[in-house]
């Protein structure tokens, strides 16, 4: 706060300072201005009355004859600016001593120092950037954009140059690299609830500037998603959903915890088959088919207690970006969709920390500046629960006699070497143990650790190389009988490397390389008996190794301003390894017991069985008019690694298994088309996309298929296509009193057995709905600003009820009445629907004040709808009878008290 | 420039609720016949299979399938047909051989022909014994099983309990057209014996044990004060040998009716069923025929071997009202839900109680003593 003073100080200045009349002198000044790119600073009581008799000509030899006996002289420095004062004259350079160090050898009066970008903050005043007298008539001009409160690089934000359709995006480490014609030119910066700035430049050569953006005081409250402004219509980019922390925090949360991933599901396209349930559907594509990326860590499980809870601390994150269609060919490993999580950067101004005391969660937040060069900075975040009372509240009956607890922590360290050298550590830790009935304990951790290295070769040219750890555990402890008491574990682990090359050759055109090795290490299960008495078996499977190699290129290049494409290619080759025992069936044969030929065994290393394949990336845009845009993309993905699971919702116990001889590498493909368009002047959004996709070799399951612990998993999973199509229609409003979105989302997506050999079928070989074809969902978020103190904010949703198998008829067998079901998903559960409404009133804004408050109302679920979280049926005496069970069932209040002190 | 947030945040919850659920109402296919039963080889078993019709979910009656023709067949030729007992039920004991696939044969009154696959016997180990624990909410029972030779290793298991229930008063009186009468000998309503069957699908493997044995095998649970065990109990345990299908039949049907529900409940998958209509594609069959020996094994728990178990039920209102003999008659005219339960020894007359205190038969079970009692 102490450095917005005499930031305002100084706009003051220049605004007492610069040419506001309309006195000749004034207007003549302006003409200069323009015709010798030079900004005049002057007090106008001085300059009352003068006139320049002349424009023409040398401007030192114009200024002399204006200013010839009226006792003012003038001064022009570097940065071309131009001081009129009496008497004195200004004189800006220190003197060649002034810091009697040699530091400033070869020549103090370089415009900008090379190696340290300037941090250009005024608005008035014009930064000089490279040499004067290369060749060529652009340059290219890099840097950095960051947060001016705490060093926050800004990504996402778009760099245009003013009166022009140039323009170029931050990458996630905030920089920028775009090409300008030489000269005086202003460049516009906007980013996601940042107040929007323009800086004058003038372009000698090549060289490096860094930007700092101020937040927008007047959005901070209100839930927008103001992707920068125009981008959906001008951006390449098409099926990505941006959701800035800010964004995150305004949607009204259960329980009054911000999630980031249930905010996820505001967005049209993502779906999930229940209130409160682990994983989500994106497009109609399977829970496994989501590559979940924090800080380019790959996250397998996301969530804390089922589901109820993103693992990840909302404090930490600083934005995420949900790539639906148009994946970027650098992202690759899952065939629907990417989510890019990425945390703050620790704030390289301050250290500050914070402490959140919630219902469920206790939680803290510190960061800052490491030494006091600020070069380094760390951010640490950690939560815990204590949310076991909370579980005596839940219906059903097999939350009673539990214990849960949870924590994460994640730790983000950053050190800048100099411009060219960034380095980056991330590690993050998650834990979840749950206790059912006090017989089985359940427990589960993520553990992810990444190196990151950024080298920018120079102002086009970068590398980031990264090297990390995955890995991602569950383990079972049963200590029913001491008979029967067992541990059972799966583990996955990953390693991985990857060098992305970015090379932007002009405003025109981006290429993009890199290189990605993945090895897997995957535990599929062991159980082990843990009693002297006990008769389990101790059972240990056979490890799977496999490697995953891809590689990178791709092109964005801008034809002209109505066209642009962008083309890309990934080849990625996947080799599965030894040692292993395996076996061999008959050709055309059910995998079973009875038709095994032989068995195989492959030494340490061995190859057991390669896939690889290309995936193609390319969209183009084309822009209709200036404010309206179609686009097109066609995608295709390969997936090498498998979730197995019969269940609904994602369960903690759910394995995963790496593609083998028998299990086919999953490929998708996906044709979408959409129309972006900007009516009004308001900066609203509308637009409209379709896409069709199919998809191989999604796995489902044989009647009764061992899942757990099964070595020839092969023998119970058949193997399906899916195909899935849709429509989403959004309409954005994102600035003014009243803003928020409205989307309408049509979704279908169906599975059919594709396995000549499996032995059985579902549904008759033919189409069924998958668990996540949901056709209509609406989805309402609207925020009200009714002063700078007062908010509230209202999200609504309406979706089909999700298909469900249900029972058609009964009949008696095995002492009791057993249920004959309908084929698979031949019916729905009810509608869903929900609206949650949240109210916001600050305190007062004073700087001054020590103590800055702030009050949450809310609801959620105000309508008290009780929309079915499951389904189920029981045998009660003779009749079969179905129940729905609702987790918030009835309109839930809370009350969430900020208080900040300084 | 440090600063700490303090977050407090306050949350009123009142969540969560079940309600039923309209079940669609579909009429369902009739046609769907139902077969349940084994085909037990060795020495003299009983062979029983019950036909019906899959009935539509609230409806209560079940829908026998008459007149049926049910055999079982051997590869070689030899058939054994099953007498109709009238009532969809159709049994013989008969002793099969183990050597010889087997199949059963159905053929219903309206033409169709089912068939099940010919099957070798599935071999099963004797049961070594049959054994109870009793805990703090009731006394569980496990079964024990040694098996070193068989190759099976995936089990199923039925039961049948009987127990003996004693009325509160051994009557040696009736009351018959107004007279209190003597009861004939051996006509007594004093003790009964009452046969249950099990409730649930009992299967298990020995796939992931470290040696085939079944130990402590749960088979069935006695709730505390339970009146099974107010005198003397009985348990049969059974016990088939599957192949790995037939395993899985059983999973599957006992998984679709005793665990489906929540989100982390396995989805419904369809039954495998290895009875087929030999002679119309389109007609579906529900049911898994296994073939196997079966080995049994018999306990016996009388009311003394528990601890503190209670020997009849003291909240059963059974007290008496006592009545010289004429005014007994009377009362037991003008009350008929009371019988006379014994006779005051002191001037000849006579104590009538609730009949459920007298006769036996009214709580369920018959006055048969059991073979082997």
């Amino acid at each position: 706060m102490k450095k917005l003073l005499p930031l305002l100080s100084l706009l003051f200045l220049a605004q007492g300072l610069s040419a506001q009349n309309k006195v000749p002198f004034d207007s003549l000044i302006h003409v200069l201005e323009k015709q010798f790119a030079v900004v005049f600073y002057y007090d106008k009581t001085q300059t009352d009355g003068l006139s320049i008799p002349s424009t023409t000509g040398k401007l030192d030899d114009i200024l002399k004859t204006t200013l010839e006996g009226t006792g003012l002289s003038f001064y022009r420095d570097y940065y071309n600016r131009v001081f009129i004062s009496k008497g004195t004259t200004l004189f800006t350079p220190l003197p060649k001593n002034f810091f009697a160090t040699n530091e400033f050898k070869k020549d103090t009066l370089l415009p900008i120092i090379q190696e340290e970008a300037v941090v250009a903050k005024v608005d008035n005043k014009v930064y000089i950037i490279g040499n004067k007298g290369g060749t060529g008539v652009s340059a290219v001009i890099s840097g950095y954009i960051r947060e001016a409160k705490n060093g926050e690089p800004l990504s996402a934000t778009s760099i245009t140059l003013e009166g022009s359709q140039t323009g170029v995006s931050t990458d996630a480490f905030g920089f920028f690299s775009i090409t300008l014609p030489k000269g005086r030119q202003a460049i516009r910066i906007s980013s996601i609830g940042m107040k929007e700035i323009v800086r004058q430049l003038n372009v000698q050569g090549n060289g490096g500037i860094n930007f700092e953006m101020q937040e927008e005081v007047r959005s901070l409250k209100t839930a927008v998603i103001i992707a920068q402004k125009q981008s959906n219509v001008r951006g390449m980019q098409m099926g990505v959903e941006r959701l800035s922390i800010r964004a995150i925090k305004n949607i009204p949360a259960v329980l009054g915890e911000t999630d980031i991933l249930r905010s996820l599901q505001t967005l049209p396209g993502v779906t999930t088959v229940g209130e409160g349930t682990a994983g989500y559907n994106v497009r109609g594509g399977g829970a496994d088919q989501n590559l979940i990326l924090l800080n380019d860590m790959t996250i397998y499980n996301p969530t804390h207690l089922f589901g109820f809870f993103s693992a990840v601390d909302p404090e930490v994150v600083r934005g995420l970006e949900l790539y639906k269609s148009a994946i970027p060919e650098r992202l690759g490993g899952r065939i629907s969709s990417i989510m890019d999580i990425s945390t703050k950067d620790g704030n390289s101004k301050k250290v500050t920390a914070s402490v959140g005391i919630g219902p469920l969660t206790s939680k803290f937040t510190a960061e800052g500046p490491i030494g006091k060069s600020k070069k380094t900075t760390f951010l640490v975040g950690g939560r815990t629960t204590y949310s076991n009372w909370f579980l005596q509240y839940l219906p059903d009956a097999t939350f009673k006699d539990s214990k849960v607890g949870f924590s994460d922590l994640m730790v983000h360290l950053s050190h800048e070497f100099n411009d060219k050298d960034h380095i980056y550590l991330s590690g993050y830790i998650s834990n979840d143990m749950f206790r059912l009935n006090a017989d089985s304990t359940y427990s589960y951790a993520n553990k992810n650790v990444r190196f990151k290295w950024k080298h920018n070769f120079n102002n086009k040219f970068y590398n980031v190389f990264s090297v990390g750890m995955d890995q991602y555990d569950y383990s079972v402890k049963g200590r029913n009988n001491p008979q029967d008491a067992f541990d059972l574990g799966f583990g996955i682990k990953q390693w991985s490397a990857k060098s992305d090359f970015k090379y932007a050759t002009s405003n025109k055109n981006e290429v993009n390389f890199g290189v990605q090795y993945i090895l897997y290490d995957l535990n599929p299960g062991s159980q082990r008996p843990t009693d002297g008495a006990s008769v389990i078996k101790d059972k240990i499977l056979q490890k799977e190794k496999a490697s995953e190699t891809s590689l990178y290129l791709g092109d964005q290049y801008r034809i002209n301003n109505k066209l642009s494409f962008q083309a890309g290619i990934r080849y990625s080759y996947y080799r599965t390894g030894g040692p292993r025992k395996s076996y061999i069936y008959a050709e055309g044969k059910p995998r079973n017991e009875e038709n095994v030929v032989d068995s195989m065994m492959y030494g340490s290393g061995e190859t057991i069985q390669t896939y690889h394949g290309p995936e193609f990336r390319v969209s183009v845009r084309y822009l209709i008019t200036p404010r309206t845009s179609l686009k097109f993309s066609y995608n295709t993905m390969r997936q090498y690694i498998h979730m197995i699971t019969n269940t609904t919702a994602i369960a903690p116990t759910d394995i995963w298994k790496l593609s083998d001889q028998f299990i086919k590498p999953q490929v998708g493909q996906q044709i979408s088309l959409g129309l972006y368009t900007q009516p009004g002047d308001k900066g609203d959004e509308f637009s409209i996309e379709a896409y069709l996709k199919d998809n191989m070799n999604y796995l489902d399951y044989k009647s009764g298929a061992q899942l757990i612990l099964n070595e020839t998993l092969e023998r119970d999973v058949i193997r399906t296509k899916g195909k899935a199509y849709g429509v989403e229609v959004l309409y954005k409003k994102p600035l003014g009193k009243l803003n928020g979105w409205l989307s309408y989302t049509y979704l279908r997506s169906f599975l059919k057995v594709d396995d000549p050999i499996a032995g059985e079928t579902i549904n008759k070989g033919d189409f069924y709905p998958a668990n996540f074809d949901k056709p209509h969902i609406v989805s309402l978020v609207a925020n009200y600003k009714f002063n700078q103190r007062v908010s509230i904010s209202l999200t609504s949703t309406y979706s089909t009820g999700r298909p469900v198998t249900y029972p058609l008829g009964v009949f008696d067998m095995g002492g009791a009445q057993r249920v004959y079901y309908s084929e698979r998903n031949a019916f729905r559960i009810p509608d869903f629907f929900r609206t949650d409404v949240s109210m916001i009133i600050e305190n007062n804004h004073r700087l001054t004040q020590l103590l800055h408050g702030s009050w949450t109302f809310g609801i959620y679920n105000i309508t008290g709808r009780d929309n079915p979280y499951s389904v189920y049926f029981v045998t009660d005496g003779r009749q079969i009878k179905g129940y729905q069970l609702s987790v918030f069932a009835t309109p839930i209040p809370f009350v969430t008290f900020n208080l900040k002190i300084r | 420039m440090r600063y700490i947030a303090i977050l407090f945040s306050l949350t009123l919850i009142a969540m969560g609720c079940t309600k039923p659920l309209e079940l669609p109402n579909t009429a369902p296919d009739n046609s769907i016949l139902v077969v349940e039963g084994d085909i037990k080889t060795g020495t003299a078993s009983e062979n029983i299979f019950k036909l019906s019709r899959l009935k539509p979910l609230f409806q209560f009656d079940e829908v026998p399938e008459f007149n049926a023709q049910v055999e079982i067949i051997a590869e070689n030729g030899t058939k054994w047909l099953m007498e109709d007992m009238r009532n969809g039920v159709y049994k013989k004991v008969v002793g099969l051989p183990t050597n010889i696939p087997l199949a059963l044969r159905i053929q219903t009154r309206d033409g169709k022909t089912y068939e099940s696959p010919f099957q070798n016997s599935v071999e099963s180990p004797a049961i070594d014994s049959v054994t109870f624990r009793q805990e703090e909410d009731g006394v569980r029972l496990f079964v024990h099983a040694s098996n070193t030779s068989s190759n099976s290793k995936n089990y199923r298991w039925t039961y049948t309990e009987t127990w003996e229930n004693r009325s509160r008063y051994e009557a040696f009186h009736d009351f018959v057209n107004g007279d209190i009468v003597t009861r004939p000998v051996g006509d007594q309503i004093y003790r009964c014996w009452k046969t249950e069957g099990e409730k649930n699908i009992i299967v298990n493997n020995t796939q992931d044990l470290d040696k085939a044995v079944i130990s402590y095998q749960p088979i069935g649970f006695i709730p505390n004060r339970n009146e099974k065990f107010y005198t003397r109990y009985s348990i049969l345990v059974q016990q088939i040998g599957l192949t790995k299908e037939a395993y899985d039949y059983w999973e599957i049907l006992k998984k679709n009716t005793e665990l489906t529900g929540s989100l982390f409940d396995p989805q419904p998958s369809r039954m495998p069923t290895n009875i087929k209509c030999t002679n119309d594609p389109t007609k579906e069959a529900v049911g898994f025929v296994s073939v196997g020996k079966v080995s049994e094994k018999r306990i016996f728990i009388l009311n003394s071997e528990l601890n503190l178990w209670p020997s009849r039920n003291e909240e059963a209102g059974c007290s008496a009202f006592e009545f010289p003999r004429f005014q007994a008659e009377r009362f037991l005219t003008l009350n008929k839900g009371f019988l006379p339960a014994y006779l005051v020894t002191a001037g000849g007359g006579f104590g009538v109680a609730p009949s459920g205190c007298v006769d036996c038969r009214l709580n369920g079970g018959i006055t048969v003593e059991p073979a082997y009692w």
